[in-house]
């Protein structure tokens, strides 16, 4: 007899799913959701604001926020982490426009889209994390690590490498390189 | 439709990777004292009229906007957290002398009340006069030798602290012994501007159930 392996990502969103039903009802269980999307959402608002304390500051708004409208969320129109970082883009936008900058939206969304969750079949994940385990030298792999899965910033990782944060950045833009010419076929 | 490179990476991130506790913690802690706030206000306005004549309707948005100014503080704003404690203060020295019982709830609605009607001078005057007062203390606690850093993880062992995570603007503790036998946690901020200072050996009286014990203050 065949048994078909689980597909991961329903499996995923029933699981995200039941978690919020739970906390609907009462159960304290948000912190499973913070804990998973946490890490994503900083570095999506990093990219909207430009900078590591506001983009935690927002991403941090985005949960509170994410929490006190948990019973309108639909899970038949979005995921959570989808509606999630729309909360996050919005509230970005309207940051951004507190500090009188000129913000034209459609490029506030557009930034935004390259750090929108995606889903990823297992195997892709495997292809992406082999990637970046070949990254060469060595510190490229760990700038990567160290920034997307480890939730650390810049300046983190410079103190941990002993580098100017400058060398950070310019090694995460060739990592990143590195790693489009790899995945093109993902990419 | 094509990927880019970050939402490879973070697709792509480790299920068990654990990788930013004190946020996590700071998030909960604020979403943990927003559904607080919610229930406290729900039950006064069913169970007790009289906290309602006193309190208003207003109670709810004193709170969010107490809450709201110290969760939503970053590094510019957070000269705003000792007004507030100082108002709460005030605020418990006036409830006290009407020998009426006060809760943590009706001090912290009180001190928000009352911080939004300062003004920026008062504000400032206040942060001036507390600066001093704790870099006197800190002073003193150091000649005596008692005064040293702590870290975030010995704060959470220690009871009634449990507020201390939430603000990114702290950046070190420090904890001395005061002439009581209490211990002091003192938390600054950047140029070592002090912005709490937590009497960890009095924790703070809360209702059943509620999980935000604030800054409990000298």
């Amino acid at each position: 007899m065949k048994f078909f392996a689980p597909d991961d990502r329903i499996v995923k969103v029933m699981d995200e799913t039941e978690v919020i039903a739970a906390i609907c009802q009462g159960a304290d269980r948000y912190e499973e959701l913070v804990e998973r999307y946490h890490t994503g959402l900083i570095i999506h608002c990093e990219q909207l604001v430009g900078d590591r304390d506001e983009a935690e500051d927002l991403a941090q708004q985005a949960f509170i926020k994410a929490y006190t409208h948990l019973a309108r969320f639909n899970p038949q129109r979005a995921r959570f982490s989808t509606w999630l970082h729309h909360i996050a883009t919005n509230l970005a936008i309207d940051h951004l426009r507190q500090r009188s900058r000129k913000v034209v939206v459609e490029d506030i969304e557009r930034i935004a889209e390259a750090t929108m969750p995606t889903f990823l079949e297992d195997d892709q994940k495997q292809t992406v994390r082999r990637a970046v385990q070949n990254l060469t030298p060595p510190a490229y792999k760990r700038v990567i690590m160290a920034y997307y899965w480890e939730g650390k910033d810049y300046r983190q990782i410079a103190r941990e490498l002993n580098v100017p944060s400058n060398t950070v950045g310019t090694w995460m833009r060739r990592a990143k390189m590195q790693l489009k010419e790899t995945l093109e076929d993902i990419v | 439709m094509r990927k880019s490179i970050d939402q490879l990476l973070l697709a792509s991130r480790p299920a068990a990777q654990k990788s930013n506790p004190a946020f996590v913690a700071r998030v909960m802690f604020a979403v943990r004292s927003t559904a607080t706030i919610e229930s406290f206000a729900a039950e006064k306005r069913i169970t007790n009229t009289a906290t309602k004549n006193v309190f208003g309707s207003g109670a709810l948005q004193a709170w969010s906007n107490l809450i709201g100014v110290i969760f939503k503080m970053n590094k510019k704003q957070s000269f705003l957290v000792v007004p507030l404690v100082v108002a709460a203060l005030v605020a418990g020295v006036v409830v006290f002398q009407a020998n009426s019982p006060v809760s943590a709830h009706e001090l912290a609605v009180a001190a928000a009340e009352r911080v939004q009607q300062m003004s920026p001078q008062e504000i400032a005057q206040i942060n001036s006069q507390y600066n001093q007062d704790i870099a006197q203390r800190l002073d003193e606690a150091q000649k005596s030798g008692s005064l040293h850093t702590i870290s975030l993880e010995d704060l959470q062992d220690l009871p009634g602290s449990l507020s201390s995570k939430h603000n990114s603007a702290i950046k070190k503790y420090l904890e001395y012994t005061n002439s009581a036998g209490e211990r002091i946690v003192v938390a600054l901020g950047e140029d070592n501007r002090p912005l709490y200072v937590m009497n960890v050996d009095a924790a703070p009286t809360l209702p059943a159930g509620a999980s935000q014990p604030d800054v409990q203050v000298r």
